[in-house]
């Protein structure tokens, strides 16, 4: 990862890497663990037991309204047990080892497709796991989801070091574009934007002449998915959720190629693309794997040796969530493996703010986190958030710049993760609940209601 | 089964830009370290004892007093001998021992240590301790009396004071060159206007000072100087000598963009050196203190936290106006 700098007089900037490199698809490991929980953060209940035999593309556990997760790999279920996921919390867990011949389900397709409806297709998504947000209202849901007018598909990543999204407008560009097709037939007449890097608009624009496309810039904040909703929608940041309340419906250009898969093959995705950076790879590497599989499979089939002290990260460098257990597996978030040795494996210490101000002006939407930190510090949540805490995208920088090395993204987190159990212990608030929320990256909506007591 | 191998946890982000408080102290101290050397060649041995002596004591007692909290030592991230160094600076040629040891004490125990250490404090600690040698002991701080014994290429008098009680023909005695040189009387390195101009120019290079507080404030000591001279220009001394005279490059460069007691919202930074500027001269001009350019930046460090809410809105949500 490079930062420029010009002197002192400019905030470092951080480009996102513009390499290329071929995708190979790794051999399925012989277990995989799967979390059991939905993207919106709902528990899914096993639908197998221990010594069960399952096939690819079975459904292994579902709630209901929810799409079911399906076994990534033919097999026998081995434990049904405790799970951490990527962000360190604990969930149910399967595991699943593999058979010797990797059998599919019988695949699930439309009866008639020409005569579905887009109702229809959208049933069947689900069924297939790929459709999994933006539920349609329920009867007597006494806030329905207003309908979806724009779908921004986001062939963006969110870290210079991760390229899995913008895959698809390059080599993988077939699969999206099954995907934008399947997309138009849910979507109806929903407007459809592709998000795509400055850097190879040109290959976009030769291979979706007729999608609008939505340009962003080549700086890592450029590219941060909330900030580009943001942008489309016309408003100041925006989660995923919160664009789902707005009408604009954000997905992956991966779960877009995913829908093409499901609706054109009738099979769930049941792979996940993975970029794996290390010391010991000359440049980062993007790999096809096994939803599920564990961080040990990815590295010995990479030839990445990890050693005491060195610190696995699933995500990138500036975002990323540090895994304590090389038994972690692959989940549809994520997106990087990076592999950081001992040696630069950055730790933030407890230090006093000395209020130089560099986090302040490195934040890309002006939160003082000069004060909001130091705040959070001292469980201030009401004064974090009257500053605004909850506008944090958690882009990591203000930690990135900070010279007292205070973890300062840690303190952004904890204040906004205070303010959001204070809303929902709040009964009076209008915060929309129920489980149409399709935030995979944990955080409910975080708008327009500050209010919590006050 | 090879036992696998324990990994680090930390939080993100796992990548650092690579500054630490130390480098930034660091920074400072080789920006201030051309103007002392110049105090050193201008007052010779005496100036380079105040020099060490402020130093010295600063630093020991800092390291003292954390090993009296029982804390980890914070001299090693160099904020104390910064601080030491300006002190020194700011004290004449001249001052006695005691007052030395009595002024590092004042900065340690008193302006630094009660408000909690580096970041905690509300006022600049070397401001503050002068600022109360100065009310206290002001014959021993009167340079005219004091460095008088000394032979320097300085005039005796301090420039301003010298237009206050000669009139404006004084003023010919200290051309705006000499000045610039440093060659006038006061502390120690704190009249090297040209020597800490160039460090401060350095600090705001790196990105080590914000480069609005120092700006601000000298543009508007001399826009405001330039007024009150253009009223009257036989009682109101011009804003070149303003400028170049006492300790307010000093102070623009070196305590008023302190971080802990600075604010860091861009126009806020405006606002806060604009008005040191303006109470700077008002109080040199009106007040009793001819450099009163000590006295506006603490009041102005009072009501930092007030200016600091002058600050953009976040972006992406609605907050409440308290």
């Amino acid at each position: 990862m490079k930062a420029e700098r010009f002197f002192g007089l400019r905030n470092p900037r951080i480009e996102m890497n513009d390499w290329q490199g071929e995708i190979c698809t790794l051999p399925p490991p012989a277990k995989v663990r799967l979390p059991l929980i939905h993207p919106d953060g709902t528990e899914l209940e096993p639908l197998v037991a221990p010594g069960d035999r399952v096939v690819r593309g079975q459904p292994v556990a579902t709630a209901p309204d929810h799409a079911p997760l399906h076994a990534p790999i033919a097999g026998e279920v081995l434990e049904s047990g405790p799970l951490y996921t990527p962000a360190g919390e604990q969930t149910r867990g399967l595991e699943l080892s593999m058979a010797e011949e990797d059998l599919w389900a019988r695949p699930h397709t439309l009866a008639e497709p020409d005569l579905a409806t887009p109702d229809d297709v959208r049933a069947l998504l689900v069924e297939l796991g790929a459709w999994t947000w933006a539920t349609p209202p329920a009867p007597g849901d006494e806030a329905p989801l207003p309908a979806v007018d724009a779908v921004a598909v986001l062939a963006i990543d969110q870290e210079p070091e991760i390229a899995v999204q913008r895959r698809f407008l390059m080599e993988l560009r077939a699969e999206l574009s099954r995907g934008l097709s399947a997309l138009a037939r849910v979507a109806g007449n929903a407007r459809l934007v592709l998000v795509v890097p400055e850097s190879l608009q040109d290959e976009a624009r030769g291979a979706f002449p007729d999608v609008e496309l939505f340009q962003v810039g080549s700086d890592y904040l450029d590219n941060d998915w909330r900030l580009a909703l943001a942008r489309i929608a016309g408003t100041g940041n925006l989660t995923r959720a919160a664009a789902r309340q707005a009408g604009l419906l954000a997905i992956t250009a991966e779960e877009a190629a995913c829908l093409g898969l499901s609706l054109e093959e009738g099979q769930p995705g049941t792979e996940k693309l993975v970029t794996v950076s290390a010391r010991s790879l000359p440049q980062p590497v993007t790999v096809r794997t096994r939803m599920g599989t564990p961080v040990n499979h990815l590295l010995a089939q990479l030839d990445i040796a990890v050693e005491e002290g060195d610190r696995v990260v699933f995500g990138g460098r500036l975002r990323g969530e540090a895994q304590f257990d090389l038994d972690a597996p692959v989940t549809r978030e994520t997106d990087g493996l990076t592999v950081i040795p001992a040696a630069d494996a950055y730790c933030p210490a407890e230090a006093p703010c000395i209020n130089c101000g560099r986090c302040v002006h490195i934040c890309p939407v002006r939160i003082q986190v000069n004060l909001v930190s130091r705040y959070a510090e001292f469980a201030l949540v009401e004064e974090a958030f009257q500053q605004g805490a909850h506008a944090c995208i958690e882009c990591g920088l203000c930690g990135y710049v900070c010279p007292a090395h205070r973890p300062l993204l840690q303190y952004m987190r904890f204040a906004v993760r205070r303010y959001h159990e204070a809303l929902a212990a709040a009964p009076t608030t209008d915060e929309p609940a129920g489980p149409e929320a399709p935030e995979p990256d944990s955080e409910p909506a975080g708008e327009s209601t500050p209010a919590v007591t006050a | 089964m090879k036992r696998s191998p324990l990994l680090s946890v930390a939080m993100p982000p796992h990548t650092h830009f690579g500054i630490s408080v130390a480098e930034i102290h660091l920074n400072q101290l080789l920006a201030l370290i051309p103007a002392a050397a110049g105090g050193v060649l201008l007052w010779g041995l005496p100036g380079l004892r105040t020099l060490l002596l402020a130093v010295g004591t600063t630093v020991v007692l800092e390291w003292l007093t954390g090993r009296m909290m029982k804390r980890e030592t914070s001299v090693l991230d160099g904020s104390a001998l910064v601080q030491g160094l300006m002190l020194g600076m700011l004290l004449h040629a001249a001052a006695p021992w005691w007052l030395v040891l009595i002024g590092a004490l004042l900065l340690v125990v008193l302006a630094k240590q009660f408000f909690g250490g580096q970041g905690g404090y509300l006022l600049q600690p070397v401001l503050l301790t002068y600022a109360i040698l100065l009310i206290s002991w002001p014959g021993q701080l009167n340079t005219a009396w004091r460095l008088g014994g000394l032979a320097t290429a300085a005039q005796p008098i301090e420039p301003l004071l010298a237009w206050q009680s000669f009139g404006p023909g004084a003023a010919d005695a200290y051309p705006l060159g000499n000045l610039l040189l440093g060659l006038q009387t006061g502390g120690v390195a704190s009249g090297m206007i040209g020597l800490l101009a160039l460090g401060g120019i350095y600090l705001i290079i790196r990105g080590f000072i914000a480069w609005r507080i120092p700006l601000a404030f000298l543009g508007m000591a001399f826009v405001a100087a330039l007024a009150l001279h253009l009223g009257d220009a036989t009682t109101y001394a011009p804003p070149g000598l303003h400028l170049f005279s006492g300790m307010l490059v000093f102070a623009a460069f070196f305590m008023a963009t302190d971080f802990s007691c600075a604010p860091v919202n861009p126009w806020a930074q405006v606002i806060f050196g604009a008005s040191c500027g303006l109470l700077a001269i008002l109080i040199r001009t009106f007040g009793s203190y001819p450099d009163g350019t000590v006295f506006a930046v603490l009041l102005m460090n009072l009501v930092q936290p007030l200016i600091d809410r002058v600050h953009p809105p976040v972006i992406g949500v609605e907050v409440a106006s308290r």
